[in-house]
């Protein structure tokens, strides 16, 4: 079975942020989406979960058309696609504790009472890389690097099928970003899922993608292997691309 | 205890003044009945306009009443009525401003037509016009008020939910599959008590002082009711010969206008450090 997204003739406000995009994602696949920016990525990204509307263009989640799907509709399917952000700092609720934040998605969708969502909570510190002792504290208390993986163990918490990470780790520093992606990889693994990657880094992006699409001006130019685009891109904007990045070595 | 402190610290020696002249003159309004040595509505025209003694510490009004006993009820119908009005201002800004800064759109420009309209109108004249339309009396002060009042409370609420909106925590909930009614709730409002808080304590200052103007121009609590405002307009014939009549009055409506003043924007200043703490940790 593969999951399928497929949109085209997007459209946000007068400015087209993108359009005529149409791709797909395998189940267990993790699909880099890389490109300038302001050329559409996160508008995508928010499209793909349905955080704003479109104006043309189909929607695929399990062979399910959810083009169409109310806010209502889309209610018990926000477990199964997540979304995770940029920004640490402003990701999570300022006034809430780390659990109130984590227990929070279970307790909304009624999922469990309040003591398993607890234990559920703790079981899943661990594949993400946190202790106990962060439950207690605040968002202002936490680190970037911490703030990240509760965000990705608050994802968890409703067992997602699809995940879309945001640049999930470009306001990190470079060494908290190795780990935050290692546990990206591991938690793939374990809990089966797949991921649109988005960035403007082209390294990161080729390190964890399968395939990778090229967006530019709101237009997807190029989706192919991850290898290919890296070693023989075809549209000038990937050779453009992928050239800036070997700059460092190549041109000197 | 050590919470207390550490806040009476943070609002600096004025606000720490402020707030023990708030709780002296709220604490005298409260406790009238028991402090005020006269009945204040009493008439003994024998001994009108007596100056100040052991026996009347201000003296005696034009009617003979006690002003010291006057002054202590003076405060409780103004006070009781701005926080009546803040409150009632607080709620409409709240509901107006929040709805129209997070959802925007025609209702965002619906709202603010109707707040620049109001924003507008010169607040005083608009206020003795609606309460001299509808005669003078308690009920009229609170619609006056609450009618001339709600359009800036809306506009700073939107401002603060345009900030809020933008945070990726509210698309972060969203996505997580909570409502518009639960986002409202549960962060949007919640994020924004701080500016809320600074907000009704300045406010409830204003509202006290158009409460002493209107009663000082007859179209506000009415005579013989003891109020601050009322006695000052009552003094105000015999003022060159007695002038701490109106003196006695007007100060006490300048110092708790003064003190509630200092207090939201020593909360202000108390709450801002607070932010910018947290923003330097995170």
């Amino acid at each position: 079975m593969s999951k399928a997204f497929q949109s085209g003739w997007l459209r946000q406000r007068k400015h087209e942020a993108v359009k005529h995009v149409s791709f797909s994602i395998g189940k267990g696949e993790t699909l880099g989406l890389i490109g300038e920016s302001g050329c559409g990525k996160s508008t995508l990204s928010r499209l793909m979960v349905k955080l704003l509307p479109f104006d043309q263009g189909k929607l695929f989640f399990e062979d399910t058309d959810i083009t169409k799907y109310t806010m209502k509709q889309l209610f018990p399917l926000r477990t199964k696609m997540q979304i995770i952000f940029q920004h640490p700092d402003s990701a999570l609720h300022p006034r809430q504790t780390i659990l109130q934040s984590l227990v929070e998605p279970l307790l909304l969708h009624q999922i469990t009472d309040r003591k398993q969502a607890i234990e559920r909570v703790m079981d899943l510190l661990a594949p993400v890389g946190l202790n106990e002792e962060i439950l207690s504290r605040y968002p202002h208390q936490v680190s970037g690097g911490q703030i990240q993986r509760v965000v990705i163990a608050r994802a968890l918490t409703l067992s997602p099928r699809f995940i879309v990470l945001d640049e999930p780790t470009s306001m990190l520093d470079v060494s908290v970003q190795a780990q935050v992606i290692d546990v990206l990889k591991t938690i793939q693994k374990q809990f089966d899922l797949t991921y649109l990657f988005i960035s403007h880094d082209l390294d990161l992006v080729a390190h964890v993608s399968d395939r990778i699409a090229v967006m530019c001006k709101g237009e997807i130019v190029e989706l192919d292997q991850s290898k290919k685009v890296l070693n023989e891109p075809v549209h000038p904007y990937s050779q453009k691309l992928v050239n800036a990045f070997r700059g460092y070595q190549t041109n000197r | 205890m050590i919470r207390l402190r550490l806040f009476l610290h943070s609002l600096g020696p004025i606000g720490v003044i402020s707030i023990v002249i708030l709780i002296v003159l709220l604490g005298s309004s409260l406790l009238a009945p028991w402090l005020a040595p006269y009945d204040p509505n009493q008439i003994r025209m024998s001994e009108r306009l007596a100056p100040i003694s052991g026996e009347h510490w201000l003296g005696t009004d034009t009617l003979g009443r006690d002003v010291f006993s006057r002054l202590l009820y003076g405060g409780r119908v103004s006070i009781m009525l701005a926080l009546a009005v803040t409150v009632a201002t607080m709620l409409i800004g709240l509901i107006i401003g929040t709805l129209a800064g997070y959802f925007g759109g025609w209702l965002d420009d619906v709202t603010q037509a109707g707040i620049h309209i109001f924003q507008g109108l010169p607040g005083l004249s608009f206020m003795i016009a609606i309460a001299g339309t509808l005669g003078p009396g308690v009920e009229s002060m609170f619609i006056a008020l609450v009618v001339t009042s709600w359009a800036d409370f809306s506009r700073v609420v939107r401002g603060e939910v345009m900030k809020i909106r933008e945070e990726s925590y509210i698309e972060g909930i969203r996505a997580i599959g909570g409502n518009h009614m639960y986002t409202l709730i549960r962060y949007v409002i919640p994020n924004m008590i701080g500016p809320i808080i600074v907000l009704f304590t300045v406010r409830i200052g204003r509202v006290i002082l158009s409460i002493a103007s209107l009663s000082f121009l007859g179209l506000g609590l009415q005579p013989p009711t003891p109020d601050w405002g009322v006695m000052v307009n009552d003094a105000r014939p015999f003022f060159r010969s007695y002038f701490h009549l109106i003196l006695a009055p007007g100060l006490c409506i300048a110092l708790i206008s003064f003190a509630i003043n200092c207090i939201g924007d020593a909360l202000r200043d108390a709450l801002d450090t607070k932010t910018e703490k947290a923003g330097w940790l995170s």
